[in-house]
């Protein structure tokens, strides 16, 4: 059901999901056992009239001391889970480390994304725009800059653990990376119309040389590669 | 009624629904209900102002289209309202004094002060217009219409309270307390009075 | 004066049938109307579930993907605003603030009257939204610009901007609502009823009105910037090559207001769960004082936490931890009201009414709700979850059984003071098990669907490869669906018939403490039939120790003339 996990940082959001799992999962257990005792117990043919005092059982107030300190845990490596993402994030754009960049439109109802070309530079001759369909190396970093044509698009990877929003007029920035080879779904996940739920792309990660081949002649390299995806979602080009 | 004066209560905190026949908390309901009902106001101005500045601080060309609007026109309705807000805390001291004569004058001066502000309004944009500045050209302008529009809605509500207070304490029939109402009525002239200190920088002098 | 009083009361008997059932300012019929309305806006917006959850289950079958949004924003906007508001907010405090708190009235009754009509306006204006050329509104709940704000891109215009003007309206009304929940709560309470001895539904309900009063406003003034960007074509939210408005302002406006409006229906609905609690297990709530301290604290932090929406909207990530911070800690104060409620079943001796079972199942799935909120409060795992159907599951387990189910269980518990006759009990309990089972089967179900990565609002999963298997997941969730509607029948039938051929109701039929059960059921206009409601106990005396009786109600009915006859001076709602 959990979708596999191919993110370099994945681990933290799993491991916050076990994590979170296992703690709520035990305090509801407990609390419906004690509600459910109560219902058998106390119910009026067993307890036809009410005793006021409660005995040990009101400790069960510090339950809400346990709780508090349980949500000091969660949300401690949640928040460090967080610092891992972002803080990645922002050093990956200030000190220009070793990275891939795409630029990620989206528009209704459909993604583009738009690759540097060799010369891993934008606005340069070879970019080159793909509809649906990204291309990252494995191992690598990946950044992707995000923007809208129209309205509030959301790109989601399941396996990548990765969701944020592209938003008209500003540029929102996502990293990860990717360890292993394969095809992976990418969806929309923020309502953008009527044909929402068809705005879906396909994440390809593929080894370092093949994205170089893929950069050098993209035409050639689908051709041979993935032929069906190339002819179903086709080229285009919106700039 | 000389127990319920024992109170200490007085006759203006008589509530006619509670079933005690006295307010809880010794103000009249109608004010509580003032107080409540400007804090709500508080939140909407609030909420656009803040809004407002916010956008301010990420858009450095305001300063040059605050520049075209009329800072006199501004500066005359803050001195316009200034004085309505005056005149009818005069009129509310009139009442409590039992002076109805002066009472009226002071809230008919009030309503005159808010039909001025609205005339100058007008004045001011229709100016705007005519320079080619409308709802569409640009968030300034969408602000300042939206805002001071807004304010000036309020304006006018005030202004109908105020006529509607003068109509209800002049007739011969007097339903509830004068002094009540006309306290509320300030409430809420004070209140517009005090936007319009919160609008002026924002949209004529910064 | 007290004769003036007299006369008001006699005067008021002899009102014609137009004023005294449909333009009434009478607190208990304008609580009936709201309740009315209410119920027939849920059963449309149950409607509409049924629609798109039966298309979900074979999609294509009726709805296009237009039709399928549209019906999606309408049922969550009508169950929010015109289901969830009106029956806690409008019904609920209408019904119990006055006679809980001894009043005749509201402190405005004119004011409570208009605020049902405009009430009824905005539903009129909403319901004609379905007639217009385009359908009605399609952006989802939420509102979101740029989508919203620019019917080109829904092909909506004029749905979207019914559905706005209903909006504003539904605030102003509910505004007026507010003011005077808040203004009869300080200001009309009897003699000896101090604020620490208000029933806590009366609590919950001032806390509630006041959380509204706080959030709603900016946002009435947002709805208005939008209308704007819809009709005349300006640019707050927009982003067009003329001018960049921000489409995240909204989004900031819209969940300052948001969250609050959650813990505005939220509140209310345990106070409900608190009231029945009390009187079906014959035992004082444990912990007054807590729970009234721990939900002014709930609703205070609930101001500070409306980030938690926005983790991945693009918004400065580093405002994720105060906002993951303040989230998870809102759990801290609603763990104290829910172990309070549990605690009060301890050693009682409990009644299994339909009326408690439906508190009961409240109070069962809003624990699984909150816990739920945990994931989504946690700022990764929100990365992952956010706009999936685990927060569709997550909302539904704590919005259903904080309105619908509470408010089930406060129309069983105060039917007879409404319409002075009883409901049947055998169908109420036949009404709760459907309801109870259907909802569990069709809620619990899209846990598993968001966490296998099913984003919410999508028409159709079976051409999405990584979703196609979970199709079972919406087949058995629309079983649950049609379960829980069906199962409203009983109900409906039961409602009206009891209105007409239930069994008559004495006073006091659950043998329940608080005032309103002084007065007769149901009650006259002004509620007291001139006698006074005097507060001489605690609100639960439920089994006294030392008495036979196992509850001694709050407060005792005097004449007028005693009232003043008795020490005077000493100060009202003090003790």
């Amino acid at each position: 059901m959990w979708p596999k996990d191919i993110s370099a940082y994945g681990y933290w959001i799993d491991n916050t999901m076990i994590l979170v799992s296992v703690i709520t999962v035990a305090v509801a257990i407990l609390s419906f056992v004690i509600i459910g005792y109560s219902l058998i117990a106390f119910r009026k043919s067993k307890n036809p009239r009410a005793t006021r005092k409660l005995g040990l059982i009101s400790k069960l107030v510090y339950l809400d001391v346990v709780l508090l300190i349980l949500d000091i845990v969660m949300v401690s490596f949640s928040s460090v889970g967080w610092s891992h993402v972002i803080q990645g994030r922002k050093e990956l754009i200030e000190e220009h480390k070793n990275y891939v960049e795409t630029r990620v439109i989206g528009r209704q109802f459909f993604w583009s994304f738009v690759y540097p070309g060799l010369d891993r530079k934008f606005g340069t001759n070879d970019d080159f725009t793909l509809g649906n369909y990204l291309v990252v190396p494995v191992d690598t970093t990946v950044i992707l800059t995000l923007t809208s044509g129209d309205v509030i698009h959301s790109l989601f990877i399941p396996n990548l653990r990765v969701k944020y929003d592209a938003v008209p007029g500003r540029e929102t920035t996502e990293w990860f990376i990717s360890k292993k080879v394969g095809d992976y779904p990418i969806t929309c996940t923020q309502l953008c119309g009527p044909g929402h739920f068809m705005m879906q792309a396909k994440l390809k990660v593929v080894s370092k040389d093949e994205y170089e081949r893929f950069l050098k002649n993209y035409r050639a390299w689908l051709e041979e590669n993935d032929k069906s995806e190339y002819t179903a979602y086709g080229e285009y080009n919106h700039n | 009624m000389h127990q319920l004066e024992n109170t200490n209560v007085g006759i203006e905190s008589l509530e006619s629904q509670s079933a005690v026949g006295q307010s809880s908390v010794g103000i009249p309901s109608s004010k509580v209900g003032m107080w409540v009902f400007l804090s709500g106001e508080v939140l909407i101005f609030g909420g656009l102002i803040i809004t407002c500045v916010l956008f301010r601080l990420s858009y450095p060309q305001w300063h040059e289209f605050s520049g075209e609007t009329n800072a006199l026109t501004g500066s005359i309705n803050t001195f316009v309202l200034i004085t309505g807000s005056f005149t009818i805390v005069l009129a509310h001291k009139m009442v409590d004094e039992r002076n109805l004569r002066s009472a009226y004058l002071y809230i008919f001066l009030t309503i005159i002060s808010g039909l001025l502000f609205l005339a100058i309004k007008a004045i001011e944009y229709a100016g705007e217009i005519e320079h080619g500045y409308g709802f569409h050209s640009g968030p300034f302008w969408a602000f300042y219409y939206g805002l001071t529009g807004f304010h000036a809605v309020h304006v006018f509500t005030g202004t109908v309270i105020n006529t509607v207070v003068l109509i209800l304490i002049s007739r011969k029939k007097k339903p509830g307390n004068p002094g009540s109402l006309v306290e509320n009525a300030g409430l809420f002239w004070h209140f517009v009075d005090i936007v319009w200190v919160f609008l002026l920088p924002l949209f004529y002098l910064s | 004066m007290e004769s003036i009083i007299t006369i008001e009361d006699a005067h008021t008997e002899h009102q014609g049938f137009i004023r005294r059932y449909i333009f009434s300012t009478d607190h208990k019929v304008i609580a009936i109307q709201y309740l009315i309305t209410a119920l027939i806006w849920a059963l449309t917006a149950a409607l509409l579930a049924l629609f798109f959850r039966t298309e979900l289950a074979s999609p294509g079958a009726i709805l296009t993907p237009e039709s399928y949004n549209a019906s999606v924003t309408m049922h969550g906007a009508i169950m929010i605003f015109w289901v969830a508001m009106p029956l806690l907010i409008g019904a609920f405090a209408n019904l119990c603030i006055p006679l809980m708190v001894g009043a005749k009235d509201m402190a405005f009754p004119g004011l409570n009257m208009l605020s049902y009509w405009v009430f009824f306006i905005s539903s009129i204006v909403l319901f004609s939204s379905f007639f217009v050329p385009g359908g009605p509104a399609p952006f989802g709940w939420t509102i979101y610009p740029p989508l919203s704000a620019d019917p080109r891109f829904t092909g909506a215009k004029m749905g979207g901007i019914l559905f706005l003007f209903a909006l504003i309206l539904e605030f102003a009304s509910m505004l007026m609502g507010g003011i005077n929940y808040i203004t009869t709560t300080i200001n009309l309470r009897t003699r000896g009823l101090s604020m620490m001895r208000l029933p806590i539904i009366v609590w919950m309900q001032f806390i509630a009105a006041l959380i509204f009063l706080l959030s709603v406003t900016p946002l009435v003034a947002g709805v208005g910037f939008l209308l704007l960007d819809v009709i005349v074509g300006t640019s707050f939210f927009r982003v067009t090559a003329q001018s960049q408005g921000d489409p995240l302002l909204w989004q900031h406006i819209f969940w300052f207001f948001g969250h609050p409006e959650v813990y505005v229906v939220l509140i209310p609905g345990l106070g409900i769960i608190a009231e029945v609690f009390a009187s079906h297990t014959r035992k004082p709530i444990f912990g007054y004082k807590s729970i009234v301290y721990a939900t002014i604290a709930s609703a205070i932090l609930s101001f500070v936490v409306w980030g938690h929406h926005m983790f991945v909207s693009g918004m400065n990530p580093s405002l994720s931890y105060p906002f993951a911070v303040t989230t998870i800690a809102i759990s801290v104060p609603f763990s104290v009201i829910l172990v309070c409620l549990a605690l009060t079943l301890w050693n009682g001796s409990i009644r299994f009414t339909s009326s408690f079972l439906f508190a009961l199942g409240s109070f069962v799935a809003f624990i699984i709700g909150g816990l739920t909120g945990l994931f989504l409060g946690a700022q990764v795992l929100d990365v992952y979850l956010h706009d999936t159907y685990f927060v569709i599951a997550h909302f539904h387990y704590t919005i259903f059984p904080s309105v619908i189910l509470a408010s089930f269980a406060g129309i069983y518990y105060w039917f007879p003071k409404m319409f002075g006759r009883k409901m049947s009990e055998s169908w109420g309990k036949v009404h709760f098990w459907g309801t109870f089972i259907g909802f569990n089967i069709f809620a619990f179900p899209l846990f598993f669907l968001g966490i296998a990565g099913g984003p919410r609002r999508y028409y159709d999963i079976t051409h999405i490869d990584y979703l196609r298997h979970f199709q079972w997941i919406h087949v058995l969730s629309t079983v649950g669906a049609i379960l829980l509607i069906a199962s409203q029948a009983p109900f409906i039938i039961n409602f009206f018939v009891s209105i007409f051929k239930g069994k008559q109701a004495e006073r006091n039929p659950w043998k329940a403490t608080t005032l309103e059960w002084l007065a007769e059921s149901p009650p006259p206009h002004h509620n007291w039939n001139g006698m006074v409601p005097i507060v001489v106990n605690d609100p639960y005396e439920y089994s006294p120790e030392e008495e036979r009786e196992d509850f001694k109600p709050q407060g005792i009915l005097i004449s007028r003339e005693e009232v003043f006859r008795e020490g005077t001076d000493a100060p009202i709602g003090k003790h």
